[in-house]
């Protein structure tokens, strides 16, 4: 796998191995993963829909290539398939955390119908409409 | 204010990397290019340390960008040790450079807004 023409081809277009941009994509996930506080949703949705963009389709993707193993190349992996089973793990662990950030942005969105305050609390920008939009669910 | 420790440090490995990854070969631009971008990370890391100067880090995302594109279109096939290493480096200097100093606390706009209260009077929880 790792000495391969696709491999060798790969890493022509892509300058590193991709084992390292793999690594990289793990590496960001924790790094997103750390950063900020578990109210993050509401404070930087930019950076949760940056994370759920990081975390999701890899997981999906690695899913895919544990697939391709079995019915394309006709051979497993096991490090391949205990990473794709962690990915998957992280999916259902990140997914709640995204969906509560775009509800949030759903309801700012709601409340104002003005593109530059829903923009503004993308960017962690305060408005009347957003702490509103944030602190009903809380409430009730 | 981890990621601007992490950015320095990243800094100093991009100072150092060219006479570590390409010693045998004369100075090149891959030397001059390391030394620049790379006092110019750490210099932007130190000043996001000052009140006045918090974003600095911010203006790490377009010298990281510059690093990409130079090993990237700089570098022939198969691409010698020092521009994996730039276009790498560059990678996780990106990733670094878009996280707030202070990431655990709210953004300055919201605090602001918690300490003038609500309009209702309630309290606002944290």
């Amino acid at each position: 796998v790792l000495d391969s023409d696709v491999s060798e081809k790969m890493r022509y277009w892509l300058l590193i191995p991709d084992a390292a941009l793999g690594a990289f994509g793990y590496f960001s996930e924790a790094i997103l993963g750390l950063a900020g506080s578990t109210r993050r949703w509401q404070y930087r949705p930019w950076m949760v829909i940056l994370f759920g963009i990081d975390v999701i389709p890899l997981g999906l993707v690695s899913v895919v290539l544990v697939v391709l193993q079995g019915t394309v190349v006709g051979s497993w992996c096991f490090l391949c398939i205990i990473t794709a089973a962690i990915s998957s793990l992280l999916v259902y662990c990140a997914y709640d955390e995204v969906w509560s950030s775009i509800t949030y942005l759903r309801r700012v969105w709601g409340r104002s119908r003005s593109i530059p305050v829903l923009w503004n609390a993308f960017w962690g920008t305060a408005s009347r409409e957003a702490a509103e939009a944030a602190l009903i669910t809380e409430i009730s | 204010m981890w990621p601007r420790i992490a950015e320095i440090l990243i800094g100093l490995w991009l100072l150092a990397s060219p006479w570590v990854l390409a010693y045998n070969t004369a100075v090149s631009a891959w030397h001059m290019n390391g030394f620049v971008c790379g006092s110019a990370i750490v210099l932007l890391g130190v000043l996001s340390f000052w009140r006045g100067s918090k974003k600095a880090h911010l203006a790490e995302i377009p010298v990281s960008l510059w690093i990409l594109s130079f090993a990237y279109f700089g570098s022939a096939h198969p691409a010698p040790a020092i521009a994996q290493s730039d276009f790498l480096t560059a990678l996780f200097l990106l990733n670094f450079a878009i996280i707030p100093s202070q990431a655990n606390l709210p953004p300055i706009s919201w605090r602001n807004f918690r300490e003038e209260g609500r309009p209702d009077g309630r309290p606002v929880p944290p």
